[in-house]
C-alpha cells in the first residue's frame, strides 16, 4: 500500500485572500477518498497541488517523489483541450500502454464499443469517459505501494451506469493499494462510494473523517443548500435529499 | 504502415526528375549520349537533390509546427521565418551586394554569388523567428496563441517591407526579387546543397523518437506534463528546428508555398492521426512532391521554366481541397455503435 500523504500548513496565495489554506491534513492511501466542498471551494487548488502542477506558497508536503513525477501519480484534470481525431482507444494508449490493454480498461468502464471511434466525435461524457480511461491505464502501471491517483470531477458529465462504472473502476485501484483521491460533486452517488471525505469550504478544511461524522445536516444546509441527511445502512451510507432551503 | 508505399513514390519521382528534361535522357543511352554525363552530374542530379532535400525540410517543419501549436493550419510562414527570409533576401537583391552576374537567377555556375543572398535569407529567417518566439513569451513559458499572433504580425510586416523595397529598387533588381519570391531550383549546384544535405539527415535523427512524444502532447500541457512528457523543452527544441529547417529551405530555394501546409494534412487525411511515424512520412512524401513539381515546373513550358512554388501553389491547392471534400463527404457515416 502506498504510504499516507501528508500536507502541513500548505497555502497557496491567491488576488487577495489565499486560494487555499493554510490546511494541514493526511490522505490515507488504499482508501476511497472523496474530496468534496461546493464551486470554488479550493479543490482543483488541491489537487493541483498534490500533483505538482502548482507549487504551494509554503508549507510543507510529505508528498513531493524523489523520483520521476510521472512513475509516482496519475492525473484527470478537470478540463481537457484534446482537439486531434484520435481513436478512443489511441487516446487510453498514450498512457503507454497496448491496444489490448487500452480496449480493456475502456470495457472496464463500459465504454468498450466506442474503442474505434474518433475521438472527436464523441458526446461530452464519452469523451470524459475516454480520458479516465488513460488516466486509470497510467496508474495501472505505477507501483501499487508508491503510486497515487488523483480525480477531478471523474463523475462529471457521466449518466448514472457510467457513473457506476467509473466508481467500481476506482474501488479497484483502491483495494490495490494505490492511494485514490476523487473530487466530486455528485454527491448522492459518490457518499455511497465513499470511505474518508475531506471537506474543503472557502480554501479551508472544515471537517474530515468518516462520511455520516463530515456531511452533518447542518453541513449540506450551509454550504449547499439542501435539507438531507447521511443515512447509515448495512450497504453502506445514503444521502437522502428532502428538497432545498432558502438559506445556503 | 504508409513507409514503404511513400519510399516507392520517392524513388519513381526521384528517376524521372534525374531522367526527363529538355533532353531526355534514356536509361539505355546513357552511354552513348555526348552530353549524359554532364547533364546528369552537374545538372539534373544536383536539382534533384534539391529538390528533394527542400521539400523534405518544408514538409518535416510544417508537421513539428502544426504538431507543437496544436494547429492544423500551422504553416512555416506563420512564425515568420517566411516573410524574415524574404525580407533578408530582398534586401541584398535591392542593394546589389552581389555581384552583377548572380542577380540574374538561375546561374547554375556560381556558388560564391548566391551566397549573399541564401546567407542573408537565413539571417533574416533566424531574426524574425527569434522576435516572434521573444514576443510570444509569457513568464518563461511559450504561450502558443501569442506566437502565432506574433508570427502573423512580424510575417505581414517583412512582407510590407519587401514590397517597399520593390517598388525602390530598380528594373532587375525588381525582377530578381520577384523571381526569388516564387521560389526557384534552378541554381543548384553541388557547392551549395552542403548545409541542407548535413542538416536534413541530422534533424531527422534528433527526431527520430519525437513521435510518440508529440502524440502525447496533443493532450494539453498539464495533461502530457503529467504523462511525464518535458513540454517546454519539447515545444523549444521542436520550433527552433522547424524555424532552421525552412530557413535552411527558403534560403536556397526562395519561397516554396504549400507544401509544409499540404504534406501533413494530406497524409494525416489518408494514414490516420497519429504522430508516431509522420516525420520520416512527412520527408519522404515532401520531396517526392517537390521533384515532381519541379518536374513539371520544368518540363510544362518547354525550355521555359516556370517558378516552382507557383506550381506547388497551383496543383496544391486543388488537390489539398479534393483530399478536404473526400473527408467532409464521407464524414457523416463513420459514427460509433
Amino acid at each position: 500500500m502506498s504510504p499516507s500523504l501528508t500536507l502541513e500548513n500548505i497555502w497557496v496565495a491567491g488576488e487577495r485572500a489565499p486560494r487555499l489554506g493554510p490546511l494541514s491534513l493526511t490522505l490515507p492511501a488504499g482508501q476511497r477518498i472523496l474530496l468534496a466542498g461546493p464551486n470554488g471551494a479550493g479543490k482543483s487548488t488541491l489537487l493541483a497541488v498534490l500533483s505538482g502542477d502548482l507549487e504551494g506558497s509554503g508549507g510543507t508536503l510529505t508528498w513531493p517523489p524523489s523520483s520521476a513525477w510521472a512513475q509516482r501519480r496519475a492525473v484527470l484534470t478537470q478540463r481537457n483541450t484534446l482537439d486531434h481525431p484520435f481513436t478512443a482507444e489511441e487516446v487510453v494508449c498514450l498512457a503507454g500502454v497496448s491496444g489490448a490493454t487500452a480496449r480493456a480498461v475502456l470495457e472496464e468502464l463500459g465504454a468498450g464499443a466506442w474503442a474505434q471511434t474518433p475521438y472527436t466525435r464523441l458526446s461530452g461524457g464519452l469523451a470524459r469517459l475516454v480520458h479516465l480511461a488513460r488516466v486509470l491505464a497510467h496508474l495501472d502501471q505505477l507501483d501499487p505501494t508508491a503510486a497515487w491517483g488523483f480525480f477531478d470531477e471523474p463523475l462529471a458529465h457521466l449518466d448514472w451506469r457510467y457513473a457506476g462504472a467509473a466508481l467500481r473502476a476506482l474501488s479497484r485501484r483502491a483495494a490495490a493499494g494505490y492511494g485514490v483521491v476523487v473530487a466530486a460533486h455528485e454527491l448522492n452517488l459518490a457518499v455511497p462510494w465513499a470511505e474518508h471525505v475531506v471537506l474543503l469550504c472557502a480554501g479551508r478544511l472544515e471537517a474530515e473523517g468518516a462520511v455520516g461524522a463530515v456531511l452533518t445536516p447542518d453541513r449540506l444546509a450551509e454550504h449547499w443548500g439542501i435539507s438531507g441527511h447521511v443515512d447509515r445502512r448495512d450497504e453502506g451510507a445514503v444521502l437522502i435529499l428532502e428538497g432545498f432551503t432558502e438559506a445556503g | 504502415m504508409g513507409l514503404g508505399r511513400l519510399g516507392l513514390l520517392f524513388g519513381l519521382a526521384f528517376t524521372a526528375a534525374v531522367l526527363l528534361g529538355p533532353v531526355a535522357l534514356r536509361p539505355w543511352d546513357l552511354a552513348a549520349h555526348p552530353a549524359a554525363g554532364p547533364i546528369l552530374l552537374e545538372l539534373r542530379l544536383p536539382r534533384a537533390v534539391l529538390a528533394a532535400t527542400v521539400g523534405a525540410a518544408l514538409a518535416v517543419a510544417g508537421v513539428l509546427l502544426q504538431a507543437i501549436l496544436r494547429n492544423p493550419l500551422a504553416d512555416p510562414a506563420l512564425l515568420g521565418v517566411s516573410g524574415g527570409a524574404a525580407l533578408g533576401a530582398a534586401l541584398v537583391l535591392a542593394l546589389g551586394i552581389t555581384l552583377p552576374t548572380a542577380l540574374a537567377f538561375g546561374s547554375t555556375s556560381a556558388f560564391l554569388p548566391f551566397m549573399p543572398v541564401a546567407g542573408a535569407a537565413f539571417a533574416g529567417a533566424l531574426l524574425a523567428v527569434s522576435l516572434v518566439l521573444r514576443l510570444g513569451r509569457r513568464a518563461q513559458r511559450l504561450d502558443l496563441a501569442g506566437v502565432l499572433l506574433a508570427g502573423v504580425a512580424v510575417n505581414t510586416l517583412c512582407g510590407a517591407a519587401v514590397g517597399l523595397l520593390m517598388v525602390l529598387a530598380g528594373d532587375s533588381a525588381l525582377r530578381s526579387i520577384s523571381f526569388w519570391l516564387f521560389g526557384s531550383l534552378a541554381q543548384a549546384s553541388w557547392s551549395h546543397l552542403a548545409p541542407l544535405l548535413l542538416g536534413l539527415p541530422i534533424a531527422l535523427y534528433a527526431t527520430r523518437r519525437w513521435g510518440t512524444a508529440l502524440d502525447v502532447y496533443q493532450l494539453g500541457d498539464r495533461e502530457a506534463t503529467h504523462h511525464g512528457l518535458p513540454v517546454g523543452r519539447l515545444q523549444r527544441q521542436a520550433l527552433l528546428l522547424a524555424s532552421l529547417l525552412t530557413a535552411l529551405a527558403v534560403a536556397l530555394a526562395g519561397i516554396i508555398g504549400f507544401i509544409g501546409l499540404l504534406v501533413p494534412q494530406g497524409l494525416a487525411l489518408v494514414l490516420g492521426p497519429s504522430y508516431r511515424h509522420r516525420l520520416p512520412q512527412a520527408a519522404l512524401a515532401g520531396a517526392t512532391l517537390l521533384l515532381l513539381a519541379d518536374l513539371g515546373a520544368r518540363l510544362a513550358l518547354a525550355p521555359t521554366e516556370l517558378p516552382v512554388g507557383m506550381l506547388t501553389a497551383l496543383l496544391g491547392g486543388p488537390f489539398f481541397l479534393w483530399l478536404l471534400r473526400r473527408r467532409l463527404a464521407g464524414g457523416g457515416t463513420e459514427g460509433g455503435p
